[in-house]
């Protein structure tokens, strides 16, 4: 297992290589730079040529991109050209701030998730599954930008209940109970928000897994044993049905630290996603390298976690 | 009713529902099992022998399927239960054997488990007891290394080793009647006969009944004392298992016996093969003889307009009298 564990790792390393390649080439394909927005009219347009030259901006890719792989190697990942601070540093503490949102998301898409899809398979085709195959139509339809517009205005604006946006409220001492909560309170609603929306795959599959097994061969075994039908559920149906939900928690580990670009966007929630995407807004290449690499590590450790999830809870599944 | 009568079925109908209506896979079937009696129901696929087994126990999804008549095991008619009662009987009382091993065990649950959950229901058991009877049981159904198994998994066992932990989770409590539901389908012909005498060994030794389902007349001859031979949904001929092969009279039994290859027969020879098919469910004639239209030759005024059972012999039944000017096509 750790031979497979290592051999994964270490296809990691061509993979960002081929990844940052073409991250750079697509990158010279962008119109602008990170001094296009610039237009303080006291600095001269001479100055903003000068600048461009001293910093590199007409270098050809390959050029750049040598220099890059070669600051990266030494753990520097550039600075910012926007925040002014080294990147490693403006990511960290984004990170944060989006790993917990994330959490919060998960736990919500998940309770709803497994609960809902569970009554679903249970009572397949009776008025309770017909409501919540409703519902996830609305769901799979429902873009977040859009729910989470229509969360704001009735939440925020004209309950009150939660913030409009932000991480914590002005002036909260951090490391004191009231900061905690104030960062929770503003968590809550973007979190429901994405909670509600993100369930439709969990509950889909584990309903249709449920349905399935319900008339599998070693469910009427089960049953010709005399087994309550409480217990078929528990240890026949349920154990089963789980095994796709499960490999799945691996890959939503990858969103943990990703996020969710829209919205962080909507609520001005100052996360990962949101960071992507001011950074490319802003031509903020170094910031947009980093992140693009960083989330394909993620992915390729999220599927190497699902792995492990399915050969743990999976006795037809070793990893060699 | 007879003395050491164990299960009576009285006039079964089982009906799935297809697009709003009842059609029925199993039309009006009555037969009795006795203790110690291997019962083989013999016919060919669709013919309603699974149906029929799947009934006893109600294992039908209730949703879609309509079990009517009557079912007395020991006195007591199973289809007036609710599940909870059923689950008294089931695997207690009658044990079942599927088909198909490979897919009627529980991938995510060790063969020790699966055969120990039967004993957690109806056994007033300890831990330590129903390993000993589990350990007991796979040695009991001729698994070479009972304690390895026990912790095995289904996919780490051969089809003929999973058969058999399948037939020891169906014997585990010791039932009086077990229902092989063509429990060597699935295998391989020399774990065939293997199971089957494993089968056949257990049986004399628990003294109890077996209603074994199957469509291969080797099997029949082999293991049972009585045969029902069934033809869409009914029991075309029913009777011991000598008398059925000596002297089989319904044109379905003697055209299944026919289509048997031979050793002996003489070379290019050809198959025997009954024309047409088994009809549908939904396009099944349900009036007069249902194998008439197989036997194209035979004349309508042969079969009876509501065919009925003949005695021609004590316990030896034929349905429609069209079995007696019956002649196979080219005998003349």
């Amino acid at each position: 297992m750790w031979k497979t564990i290592l051999r994964r790792l270490l296809v990691l390393i061509p993979q960002v290589a081929v990844l940052s390649l073409l991250v750079f080439i697509l990158a010279s394909f962008m119109p602008g730079d990170a001094l296009t927005g610039k237009i303080d009219p006291n600095v001269s347009p001479e100055r903003l040529e000068e600048l461009r030259e001293k910093w590199g901006f007409y270098d050809p890719w390959y050029v750049k991109y040598g220099r890059w792989v070669t600051d990266a190697l030494s753990g520097d990942l550039g600075e910012s050209t926007s925040y002014k601070i080294p990147v490693t540093e403006l990511i960290g503490n984004r990170a944060a701030n989006t790993f917990w949102l994330s959490l919060l998301t998960l736990g919500i898409t998940y309770i709803i998730g497994v609960s809902f899809g569970v009554i679903s398979g249970r009572f397949n085709g009776k008025p309770v599954d017909k409501a919540i195959s409703f519902y996830t139509f609305l769901a799979l339809a429902m873009p977040s930008i859009v729910l989470g517009v229509i969360n704001i205005y009735f939440f925020s604006l004209k309950l009150n209940w939660f913030p409009m946006g932000g991480t914590v409220n002005v002036g909260m001492q951090p490391g004191t109970l009231s900061y905690f909560l104030s960062r929770i309170h503003h968590m809550l609603l973007p979190a429901i928000t994405g909670g509600v929306l993100y369930p439709v795959g969990v509950i889909q599959i584990l309903k249709s897994e449920i349905v399935d097994y319900k008339i599998s061969d070693f469910v009427m075994t089960a049953r010709s044993k005399g087994v309550p039908e409480k217990t078929i559920y528990t240890r026949h149906i349920l154990r089963n049905a789980f095994l796709p939900t499960a490999a799945n928690l691996g890959y939503d580990i990858a969103f943990l630290l990703g996020g969710s670009i829209f919205i962080e966007r909507i609520f001005s929630y100052p996360g990962m996603g949101n960071l992507f995407l001011d950074s490319i807004l802003r031509r903020d290449y170094a910031v947009v390298n980093a992140l693009i690499i960083l989330f394909a590590v993620l992915t390729v450790l999220g599927t190497l976690i699902s792995d492990i999830i399915m050969s743990a809870v999976d006795p037809r599944i070793r990893i060699k | 009713m007879e003395k050491n009568e164990l299960l009576r079925i009285d006039n079964l109908i089982t009906s799935f529902r297809i697009d709003g209506q009842h059609y029925a896979a199993v039309d009006g079937v009555s037969l009795s099992v006795s203790e110690n009696e291997v019962f083989a129901i013999v016919g060919e696929s669709g013919c309603g022998k699974s149906a029929l087994a799947l009934s006893v126990l109600s294992l039908h999804n209730s949703t879609y399927t309509k079990v009517e008549g009557n079912i007395y095991f020991k006195g007591t008619d199973l289809l007036t239960m609710n599940v909870d009662e059923l689950n008294q009987f089931r695997g207690k009382d009658i044990g079942m054997i599927f088909q198909d091993p490979l897919t009627a065990l529980n991938p995510l649950m060790k063969i020790g488990e699966q055969i120990e959950e039967s004993l957690t229901f109806h056994m007033k058991m300890d831990k330590k007891q129903k390993k000993a009877r589990t350990i007991e049981l796979l040695e009991g159904v001729g698994i070479v290394s009972p304690e390895l198994t026990y912790s095995q998994f289904p996919h780490e066992l051969s089809g003929g080793m999973r058969q058999r932990a399948m037939i020891a989770i169906a014997l585990a409590c010791k039932p009086s009647l077990v229902i092989a539901d063509e429990p060597t389908t699935a295998l391989d012909v020399t774990i065939q006969a293997q199971i089957l005498d494993l089968l056949k060994k257990l049986q004399k030794e628990m003294k109890s009944g077996i209603i074994l389902i199957t469509h291969d007349l080797g099997v029949v001859a082999e293991m049972a004392d009585k045969v029902a031979v069934m033809y869409a949904g009914q029991v075309v001929e029913t009777g011991a298992v000598g008398a059925i092969f000596k002297n089989p009279l319904h044109p379905y039994t003697r055209s299944l016996l026919a289509s048997v290859p031979g050793v002996d027969s003489a070379e290019g020879n050809r198959l025997h093969v009954i024309e047409g098919m088994v009809p549908s469910l939904k396009n099944m004639e349900r009036e007069g003889c249902r194998f008439a239209p197989r036997i194209p030759w035979v004349d309508k005024s042969e079969h009876e307009e509501h065919p009925e059972y003949h005695e021609v012999d004590k316990g030896h039944f034929v349905l429609c009298s069209c079995y007696k000017n019956f002649s196979m096509r080219g005998e003349g």
